[in-house]
């Protein structure tokens, strides 16, 4: 055989494996320091429509154009939303790249709309950061949402009259995409630093 | 000679008592106003050779305070209260975000960053012991 033959064969043989590496390595979750990379399996999410702390329409579009970190709770949860919260406020700051900053935004999702107005919403997820977005909606649309992202919640109340409840919810972060796709999940305990540094990595790369 | 002796032994029981139970950093999440709950941390050092068992807990500041731990259920956070709390004799027992907490119901003042709510620790032998906590951002 040619040497020429041989040096092309080989590059395309090198070609084929890093082409094949590339694809294992897409088509799998990808583990991040704090979390998960869905990668090429992200899905698109399901149309909804949840109402913001401005009293606006938020829905599968407005997600379209910037990364989304959002949360599941509800306000009047004392311990883990604030601690939760307070952690997506810290990971901001802790994010140095101010493209990065600009192309994430941090959502509170109430689950409980029956206590949480946009009123409450705004005065509280503007707390800890003014550029939060707060929303919540119909127990519906809201249950469409979080089915699509595996996102579980419960509340404790034996009926609609009850003023006095907890709810039971997910306490991960979920991470959408710039096409509203779900991109990732960062599970508690959650390190504001370490979820600063992948998103600024994913961010910076895609 | 006796009543120094009797203020002597007076003194030494009320350090006794003073530092058997050690609270260090206690301290409030500070949340905007209109929001009904607050949660409470602190660390809770027993130096005494008993355990401490806090049965109830006191507050002008505020209309309940429960004792509460965060934990998880199913893939879910789950709260469920706490009937007493115990730290046993020479241990530490922490309260701390996403773990046991004190709720505390219904500010009845505007509380910021800085300012002081005291409140009363009741224990199953009907000591009580108060103290200062400071809410923070």
């Amino acid at each position: 055989m040619k040497r020429s033959t041989i040096l092309i064969v080989s590059v395309l043989a090198l070609c084929v494996g890093f082409a094949l590496a590339w694809f294992i390595k897409q088509s799998q979750p990808v583990k991040l320091d704090a979390g998960l990379w869905f990668g090429d399996q992200a899905r698109l999410l399901p149309e909804f429509e949840l109402v913001d702390q401005n009293g606006q329409a938020f829905t599968r579009d407005s997600l379209e154009g910037q990364w989304h970190l959002v949360f599941f709770g509800y306000t009047h949860c004392p311990d883990i939303c604030p601690a939760s919260l307070q952690t997506m406020a810290d990971m901001v700051k802790a994010i140095d790249d101010s493209d990065v900053n600009k192309a994430l935004r941090v959502m509170f999702v109430s689950v409980d709309p029956d206590r949480d107005t946009p009123a409450l919403l705004k005065n509280y997820v503007e707390y800890f950061n003014p550029s939060f977005i707060g929303a919540t909606g119909a127990a519906e649309n809201i249950a469409q949402l979080t089915r699509s992202l595996g996102i579980a919640y419960f509340l404790e109340r034996d009926n609609p009259e009850q003023l006095s409840y907890e709810v039971s919810h997910s306490s991960a972060f979920v991470l959408i995409n710039p096409s509203a796709e779900f991109a990732g999940l960062f599970a508690a305990p959650h390190d504001s630093q370490a979820i600063a540094a992948d998103l600024t990595k994913l961010i910076e790369r895609y | 000679m006796k009543f120094f002796l009797l203020l002597g032994l007076l003194i030494s029981s009320f350090s006794v008592s003073a530092d058997a139970l050690v609270i260090k950093d206690a301290w409030i999440k500070n949340l905007p106003p209109g929001i009904p709950m607050r949660a409470g941390y602190m660390e809770l050092e027993n130096n005494s050779e008993k355990s401490l068992i806090i049965v109830a807990i006191e507050s002008e500041v505020f209309t309940q305070v429960d004792m509460h731990e965060t934990y998880e259920k199913d893939g879910m956070m789950s709260m469920r209260p706490l009937a007493s709390l115990t730290i046993a004799a020479g241990t530490t027992v922490e309260l701390a975000p996403g773990g046991i907490h004190l709720m505390m119901m219904q500010p009845q003042k505007t509380l910021k960053p800085g300012d002081r709510a005291a409140i009363t620790l009741q224990f199953d032998d009907a000591s009580t012991q108060s103290l200062q906590m400071i809410v923070k951002k």
